[in-house]
């Protein structure tokens, strides 16, 4: 897809690409320097390994570079650095998350009550927790990991119904299930599991 | 009532106060903990609190475990998938807690105690990686410790977890407590020392005596109660809001 040509001003990456498409030989870091004037000698190479990841300059020989055609091309559809595509990969567990700690009580307990989640998880630093732990238990319901028992602890309040209790179904493993718009990913088995899914 | 865990009261304060003994004990290998006491004093809630917050390992025993089961558990507290025999499910567990500065901490540890293999197996873990292993159960825990040399050489503290004294049962109350839009409720020291004196000092009692008390506040719509407001039945352990509501 032809990306439209930066207006400010170029950066590193972007002079650099441009001068190398421009000769089509291989220049050392040495030339480059000469080449570029004013950029300092570490911000090259900095720029230069950025380049070869993205696959637009390749290395010719030890010390000399050169643009490869995919980097020829982009120079003239406009190069722009940053991210080249949407990312794809997993999220990386956070390790003290309150959706970690509120998935450990549960692996922990087993039977829960949301007040019992807040309890236990919540260490103060928190904007809104109980909401945000019941966005995440109804999350885990749809998906098949838990189950609303049909009886209720009993509540604070003058008129409360009680507190509904859940069971975990699927202790799958430590790290805590990520919830996704359709859908629950978790993390210990490599699963995508669909809201209303197999559970 | 506001659902928050309290780290003032005297048994949470005592049993982190012992977290840091064993961490700082001369001999290395003698990093257990024995944490005992009756039911309803917060011992299990202490330690499910200190595993959430410190990322660290808990376990519950259960009345059914073997050896294997126990491995099973182990390895997926640690955060991998058990697979393979026992020996293989051990250094599973050895390379995921050394250096990882987790505490294993074992739950109703009575049961683990029927079979020597199983608290033999943890003395192997903590004797090779020098994680700290906290074992809780009821009065007498460090006691039936004893017959085992070998374990009770290596305990660096007990911890008691007793009553709580009518200075917790005041913090409990101002702290979890409240009436309508989240404002703080007043308990007067008359209804705070009977709230201590009927429920023997148990924190489970205590919680349940205070969201009867906040049910009457609520229903009544005032902000300071007193012993004279409150109907005795609510101050035991099977007061029941809804029963409640037609007394007031």
């Amino acid at each position: 897809m032809a990306r439209t040509p930066r207006k400010s001003k170029p950066g590193p990456q972007a002079r650099i690409l441009a001068v190398l498409s421009e000769r089509r030989v291989c220049l050392t870091l040495d030339e480059l320097a000469a080449e570029l004037g004013d950029m300092p000698r570490k911000k090259i190479t900095a720029s230069v390994c950025r380049l070869v990841t993205q696959r637009y300059v390749e290395r010719a020989d030890k010390g000399c570079y050169q643009a490869t055609d995919a980097g020829a091309e982009a120079q003239r559809q406009g190069y722009r650095p940053g991210p080249q595509g949407p990312l794809t990969g997993n999220r990386k567990p956070v390790p003290n998350s309150l959706r970690q700690r509120v998935w450990k009580t549960m692996m922990m307990r087993g039977r829960f009550t949301i007040p019992d989640l807040m309890e236990n998880a919540c260490n103060g630093t928190e904007k809104s927790p109980g909401s945000n732990i019941n966005h995440y238990v109804w999350a885990l319901g749809r998906a098949g990991y838990v189950r609303e028992l049909s009886t209720r602890a009993p509540g604070t309040a003058v008129e409360s119904n009680g507190y509904k209790q859940f069971l975990l179904l699927k202790k799958t493993g430590m790290l805590a299930p990520v919830e996704r718009r359709d859908g629950v990913f978790d993390p210990n088995t490599g699963e995508e599991i669909a809201f209303g899914g197999a559970a | 009532m506001r659902h928050q865990f309290l780290i003032e009261i005297k048994n949470v304060s005592r049993f982190l106060a012992g977290t840091q003994r064993v961490k700082d004990s001369g001999a290395p290998e003698a990093c257990w903990q024995c944490c005992q006491g009756e039911a309803g004093f917060g011992k299990s809630s202490t330690l499910e609190w200190h595993a959430t917050q410190g990322g660290h390992v808990y376990l519950r025993a259960k009345a059914s475990w073997t050896l294997t089961a126990m491995m099973r558990e182990l390895v997926l507290a640690v955060g991998h998938q058990p697979q393979g025999k026992n020996n293989e499910l051990f250094y599973t567990v050895l390379s995921s807690l050394a250096g990882s500065g987790r505490s294993v901490i074992v739950d109703e540890v009575e049961h683990a105690m029927r079979d020597i293999h199983l608290i033999e197996t943890l003395r192997d873990i903590s004797d090779m990686t020098l994680t700290p292993i906290i074992v809780a159960g009821h009065s007498g825990t460090s006691a039936k410790l004893k017959r085992h040399p070998q374990i009770f050489s290596r305990l660096s503290d007990v911890t008691d977890f007793g009553p709580a004294e009518p200075a917790d049962v005041r913090l409990v109350c101002d702290r979890l407590a409240e009436v309508k839009g989240g404002k703080p409720l007043h308990f007067a020291d008359d209804l705070v020392a009977e709230i201590h004196r009927r429920t023997q000092g148990r924190i489970r009692d205590i919680k349940k005596a205070i969201a009867n008390v906040e049910a009457i506040a609520r229903r009544s719509g005032v902000e300071e109660i007193g012993l004279a407001d409150v109907p005795v039945k609510a101050l035991t352990s099977d007061g029941n809001p809804s029963e409640l509501k037609r007394r007031v």
